[in-house]
């Protein structure tokens, strides 16, 4: 009985529930980024960094 | 000039009215799940994955059950492109969708971080979990009195206010949870698109409660109640001051007394007089509960409002021959077909089946005898308590009835649930295509 309005009560139901589902992988987290080499002095030299900061970066890669 | 057989019975097309319900359907999924979408692109940061799944079920949710109250305003528009009864059937069917999408949105919060349980503790809770939780015990209330009216003997009157109330609990509680609880709907166009569904749910409400009796249901005097034969009562209606209201065979209207338009007491009646006597329109009832028993009788020379018509038979091709299956009081629809086709003057070949419980609950004995005189009528009555002479509505007794032939005729079906069911069988059975046949079960509303 009512056949139709059942079947379209269904698809409703079938269409919110995918909806909810790609909603909730879009806001999954993804997997955090690999950690970053340590940048050594010379890097930090061989980079295009110049004037007074200089000294400064070195101390700072070199945990200073 | 006097209208047709086609015009009485209406100038939709099946093209025509398929492609307005397409186009109503896609207006339907834009409001109920348009907002929801639009959540793909407005993730707020730092939220897990069933939250936002949670969030979107609540949203889908609040949607469904929030155009719940625009599906039986019985709005001009959605009306005529679906039919009063079929627009009920759907808000039936849609009402488990929206619980569901509810049922799981609680679900989800909860397990995904089942401190939130502390939000069920009403008094300490903020005022977003409390709202949440009125609006989710009022769908469950709502659930529980539709389903388990009879069971729990609440009178049809009764029932109405529970569920208007319920209703209105449900989606303006649930659409000010998530306002406040802000997520997605903290700002921008997901927060305005809700406040607009909510005012869009509301405005249908009040259109229905309010507009519809006030602005646009037509008055009429009630100039006789009359006892028939077959223990039923035929109220005549006058149009009060107008030329009265244009309505076609098979459709119904609500009747309300004018004293007190915004009240809930109204119930819904099939047209059973000639859709050529719009001015002087009559319905036959049985009188089975409080409305049909003692309030019809006591409205005898008041104003009534008739909010209608509503629903709609639109035959394909009536010129072929129209079959009427139809139970007890199911016969007013099948009388309005017969008296506008013997006022015409005019008709194509008609098969009345007419199921009674016995010969003397039979209904418009004498004057059915009359219109088979006078039409190309031929009358089959099935009595249903008598075993011996007892036949059932099958495919086997459409063969006999209707021959071959009668696969291609317009078929009307009108009675109670359990005969509207057997009659479709038979019909399906006996190899009528669907859209051919027509049912309106009794006691929709």
């Amino acid at each position: 009985m009512h056949v139709h309005e059942t079947r379209v009560a269904i698809a409703a139901t079938l269409a919110g529930l995918v909806l909810a589902t790609g909603i909730g992988a879009v806001a999954a987290p993804t997997a955090p980024p690999p950690p970053a080499a340590p940048v050594t002095a010379s890097q930090l030299v061989d980079a295009p960094v110049s004037g007074l900061g200089l000294n400064q970066a070195i101390d700072a890669a070199d945990g200073g | 000039m006097r209208p047709t057989v086609g015009d009485v019975f209406g100038g939709l097309r099946r093209m025509t009215r398929t492609r307005r319900q397409l186009a109503w359907a896609v207006v339907y999924a834009v409001l109920a799940f348009g907002p929801a979408g639009l959540m793909m692109f407005s993730t707020p940061s730092g939220m897990s994955a069933f939250t936002a799944a949670a969030d979107a079920l609540g949203l889908l949710g609040l949607g469904v059950l929030g155009l719940q109250l625009l599906l039986p305003a019985r709005w001009g528009p959605l009306t005529s492109s679906f039919g009063t009864d079929r627009l009920v059937r759907l808000h039936r069917s849609l009402a488990g969708a929206g619980t569901l999408f509810v049922l799981l949105h609680v679900v989800l919060l909860m397990a995904d971080d089942p401190t939130r349980l502390r939000l069920l503790e009403f008094w300490s809770a903020p005022a977003r979990a409390r709202l949440a939780v009125l609006a989710t015990l009022a769908l469950v209330a709502l659930s529980a009195t539709s389903l388990f009216r009879t069971r729990l003997r609440l009178s049809y009157e009764g029932w109405r206010r529970v569920h208007l109330v319920l209703g209105l609990v449900l989606v303006v509680g649930g659409a000010a949870h998530a306002l406040l609880v802000g997520h997605y709907l903290a700002a921008g166009l997901l927060r305005e698109l809700t406040i607009g569904l909510l005012a869009l749910s509301l405005a249908g409400v009040l259109f229905l409660r309010v507009g519809r009796p006030l602005f646009f249901n037509r008055g009429f005097i009630v100039d006789a109640v009359t006892d028939e034969p077959g223990g039923v009562l035929t109220v005549q209606l006058r149009a009060d001051g107008h030329a009265g209201v244009p309505f076609a065979p098979g459709q119904f209207a609500w009747l309300k007394d004018a004293g007190q338009p915004l009240g809930l007491v109204e119930h819904p009646f099939s047209f059973a007089s000639s859709a050529h006597r719009a001015d002087r329109p009559t319905f036959t009832v049985r009188p089975v509960g409080d409305f049909t028993g003692t309030t019809l009788r006591g409205l005898l020379g008041r104003r009534v409002l008739l909010d209608g018509p509503h629903g709609g038979w639109h035959p394909k091709h009536p010129e072929r021959g129209i079959v009427l299956l139809v139970a007890g009081i199911g016969i007013t629809p099948a009388m309005s077909v017969l008296r506008t086709l013997d006022d015409e003057r005019r008709s194509p070949p008609v098969t009345l089946v007419y199921a009674s419980r016995d010969p003397e609950s039979v209904v418009f004995a004498a004057e059915l005898e009359g219109l088979a005189e006078r039409l190309p009528l031929r009358v089959v009555h099935l009595p249903g308590r008598d075993e011996h002479q007892r036949r059932r509505l099958d495919a086997s007794l459409l063969r006999d009835v209707l021959g071959p032939g009668g696969r291609r005729r317009d078929v009307l079906i009108c009675g109670s649930p359990a005969f509207t069911t057997s009659a479709l069988i038979a019909t399906e059975q006996f190899g009528v295509p669907g859209h051919y046949v027509h049912a309106e079960a009794l006691g929709f509303a």
